[in-house]
């Protein structure tokens, strides 16, 4: 149950003198546990694209098919709320959205108001809780006694407990330090391994993006001016460079080395990979 | 000599932690400071208490010499300012003009001398041709850079900079981190940053590490960055090329540290 944007383009303000279009003509196929990225400066449209997977903006132009379901523009469409439940989709700082006493009812909030019986939505929210990494003792407290990451993940289990098979995450490890950037990136990971999720990442994180996606799409001005895999993207830094992108470290170091000679192969994007042909080309020079 | 000196200052939200525990440093005038720690470390916390936005339950701040108290609340508030995350918190202004104005209305400046600062901190900026447009067309750096702007207007000798580019784009990053840069090398600003970038405290002249309120670690980056165990055990990050350094150890090949990628690269050819 993939999603299919056919020809898709969204204007702002439609139909006025201050229309703007924010997305042009994208076509765009994304399977069944894909787990990408989308990338692009603020205002390239990236938010606008993301919006319409779960009907929050309706088409201009063109259609969508999500899991099926599908959207048209100029035509009164029905069946959103089925869609919604379908994309989960976790905006910036997630945080700000909690608002119940515990963080039990939280959680349970999104399937109770989708027809889930009181019991199970709570049954559902025992099990969310653990797959975001917190422990069921959680559930009693108020969101509110946490800290920025835990309330991140607790906003997360409320996404997830709808059951959604795709989860879009906008910027999500912002504000977050070190630790609790990887601890959630090692999350995604885990919903799209183990559950089976499709993600879709929008990060301005070129080291996540690398470390952690299979596949990069690119927008500027409202187009997808760049779709493929992530191997081949970050490949070479002259063409992150024509996109306005800073390369990964790994890059820096690469083209760093190839200028002195040290040769490290292009499709090496891992520290340890990175290590083994510098030990080699030592190796050779003994 | 020291621009802010902290001594022994202590802060609690609920009167059961203290967010700032007994905590001294001093941040030398003209110097490039960062600070780092986890979320919760008490990072911000000890931003707003330095501008006396939040009042200490013990302890004593000095800014440029002066105490901070109710009496010098206000001359304090000449000497430093602040720039925060979110862009769209501190945008108060209905146009760019307006909200670099701001602070320059409460302080009374007369009307007519005010349009020359305005375009003069504007056009530092960068943001000259950009005086009439409201915030909401306005891009995440845009609207930080404004937000500089309207800190400068106020001529301060220090600015603290609290996570001010976690929000943006890297362009939006880059625009905010070399406008830092040459306001600290070519004005000789105190930069005091809070940040969670480790290639940003690399930069830096100084760096303070702060865990439950206090500070465990501080000194030039290429000294302090060196304690790797310790910085991940604080659920903070070490520089790239430490942790290649760490991974050609591994594989039999010892390197001198080096907390920059030329570093790593020098020693690197010095092998052959």
């Amino acid at each position: 149950m993939p999603i299919e944007i056919r020809n898709l383009s969204h204007a702002y303000h439609a139909d006025t003198s201050l229309a703007k279009t924010a997305i042009h003509d994208i076509s765009l196929h994304i399977g069944d546990g894909e787990m990408c990225a989308l990338i692009g400066e603020t205002g390239s449209g990236k938010s606008t694209l993301v919006q319409h997977l779960n009907a929050l903006l309706l088409p201009s132009e063109g259609e969508l098919e999500i899991n099926g379901k599908c959207i048209y523009a100029h035509v009164k469409n029905t069946g959103l709320k089925a869609l919604r439940k379908e994309v989960g989709l976790v905006f910036q700082f997630p945080e700000y959205q909690l608002f119940e006493e515990t963080i039990l009812k939280d959680i349970a909030f999104g399937p109770k108001n989708f027809g889930v019986e009181a019991e199970e939505a709570e049954a559902i929210a025992r099990e969310m809780i653990q797959i975001v990494g917190l422990d069921e003792s959680y559930l009693e407290k108020s969101p509110f006694e946490c800290s920025g990451g835990e309330k991140r993940r607790i906003a997360i289990a409320g996404i997830l407990a709808m059951n959604p098979n795709v989860l879009v995450f906008d910027e999500p490890t912002a504000g977050l330090d070190p630790k609790g950037a990887k601890d959630m990136m090692e999350l995604f990971r885990k919903l799209n391994k183990e559950y089976h999720k499709t993600v879709i990442l929008v990060s301005h994180d070129m080291e996540h993006v690398m470390n952690y996606c299979d596949r990069v799409l690119v927008m500027s001005d409202g187009h997808i001016i760049k779709d493929c895999p992530v191997k081949e993207f970050f490949r070479s830094s002259d063409l992150l460079r024509k996109l306005n992108i800073n390369p990964p470290q790994i890059l820096l170091l690469k083209d760093m080395c190839a200028e002195r000679g040290i040769h490290i192969r292009e499709d090496v994007f891992t520290i340890e990979e990175c290590v083994a042909d510098i030990v080699k080309e030592v190796k050779n020079h003994e | 000599m020291k621009k802010i000196e902290v001594k022994d200052c202590t802060f609690s939200y609920d009167d059961t932690v203290n967010a700032v525990d007994s905590i001294s440093f001093s941040v030398e005038e003209g110097s490039y400071t960062t600070i780092i720690g986890h979320n919760g470390s008490g990072k911000s916390t000890i931003a707003k208490l330095m501008i006396g936005l939040l009042e200490m339950k013990s302890g004593e701040i000095k800014i440029d010499g002066l105490l901070l108290n109710e009496e010098n609340l206000y001359d304090i508030r000449e000497k430093i300012g602040i720039v925060f995350q979110n862009p769209d918190n501190q945008f108060i202004g209905a146009t760019v003009a307006d909200d670099i104005a701001f602070g320059l209305e409460n302080h009374q400046v007369a009307s007519e001398k005010m349009d020359a600062i305005i375009q003069e901190y504007a056009k530092r900026v960068n943001m000259s041709n950009y005086l009439d447009r409201e915030p909401v067309s306005l891009s995440g750096g845009q609207k930080q850079r404004v937000a500089i702007a309207g800190v400068l207007a106020m001529n301060p000798e220090i600015i603290i900079f609290d996570e001010a580019t976690s929000m943006l784009d890297p362009k939006g990053k880059a625009e905010i981190n070399a406008l830092i840069h040459e306001l600290n090398e070519k004005s000789q600003m105190t930069i005091l940053s809070i940040t969670h970038d480790i290639e940003e405290v690399v930069k830096s002249d100084y760096v303070i590490v702060l865990d439950k309120g206090k500070v465990v670690l501080e000194g030039k980056p290429k000294d302090v960055l060196l304690h790797e165990k310790e910085l991940i055990d604080l659920k903070l990050d070490i520089p790239f090329s430490l942790k290649v350094i760490n991974e050609l150890k591994k594989q039999g090949i010892e390197l001198k540290k080096s907390i920059t990628l030329e570093g790593l690269v020098d020693e690197l050819c010095q092998l052959r």
